[in-house]
């Protein structure tokens, strides 16, 4: 019973890793593109635009990766469980914005993540 | 017009151009497509024990009409999410996105009228002074700039 939840554990943490990397790239092949004003044409050259993004591909496909080991991962564990241990991501991501993107992590950013990572846990493990 | 209104004009306008006005409607329209992709695959005609199930399973769901206005809505997310990230930190903008906790709650106690127990509120509070913590920390920087 406890290696099959470790194997569910370290599958979600995988999961959570590729959508960390899915985030990541996104953000950085969109840095450089302006973003699209609400009306059809500004939208439609934004999607020309950002189709052409090297690191917006690598974001779908590691979104698929990072959906393919949830499905599995959901195999293994109940979902309340899976998605307390989601919570992760939120670290995961916070870490490389600062680390990777180098974007300012002020007081009440990081407080305000852990409240939600602490809500989150609540939410997960309730019934 | 008045200076006081101008500026509270000015101030609404802000916020629905600010990244959390985007992201709830985002997640709402996330919500949808979760709910569609629910009901465009039920119980009775799901399963993934022989190759015939499996074509039996994917022919179902295909020719439902819920799970392609699911795709649409899915599709639709991935487009607003890619804007959001032109114009917002990550930092600021992914802890936002777990207000779809919040919107899932509610949306099971008024539609599916599930009972929500008391502690899974007190995860949801906590979501929701965090979300509002992480809001708050752009308008600061925003007021400093």
């Amino acid at each position: 019973m406890t290696g099959i939840v470790t194997i569910g554990a370290s599958l979600i943490v995988v999961s959570s890793v590729f959508d960390t990397i899915t985030h990541l790239s996104l953000k950085l092949g969109l840095k450089a593109v302006a973003s699209p004003a609400i009306n059809f044409y500004s939208v439609v050259s934004f999607l020309k635009n950002i189709s052409t993004k090297p690191y917006v591909w690598i974001g779908i496909s590691s979104s698929l990766c990072s959906l393919a080991f949830w499905i599995l991962a959901l195999t293994t564990l109940p979902l309340s469980f899976a998605f307390s241990i989601d919570s992760l991501h939120h670290v995961f991501i916070a870490g490389a914005s600062y680390f990777v993107l180098r974007e300012n992590m002020n007081r009440a950013k990081v407080l305000g993540t852990l409240c939600i990572i602490f809500g989150v846990l609540i939410v997960g493990c309730s019934r | 017009m008045t200076s006081s209104s101008f500026a509270k004009l000015k101030s609404v306008r802000r916020h629905l151009s600010g990244p959390l006005f985007i992201i709830v409607i985002n997640e709402t329209i996330d919500c949808f497509g979760q709910y569609c992709f629910k009901r465009s695959s039920s119980a009775d005609d799901t399963g993934f024990h022989s190759a015939h199930e499996i074509f039996l399973t994917l022919q179902s769901v295909l020719s439902n009409g819920y799970f392609w206005a699911g795709l649409a809505a899915i599709a639709c997310v991935f487009l607003v999410w890619c804007g959001v990230l032109s114009k917002f930190d990550l930092s600021l903008a992914m802890p936002l996105t777990s207000i779809n906790y919040v919107l899932v709650a509610l949306c099971s106690l008024f539609f599916l009228h599930e009972h929500v127990s008391s502690i899974r509120w007190l995860g949801i509070g906590l979501i929701l002074v965090g979300v509002a913590l992480v809001s708050s920390s752009d308008s600061e920087k925003n007021g400093a700039v």
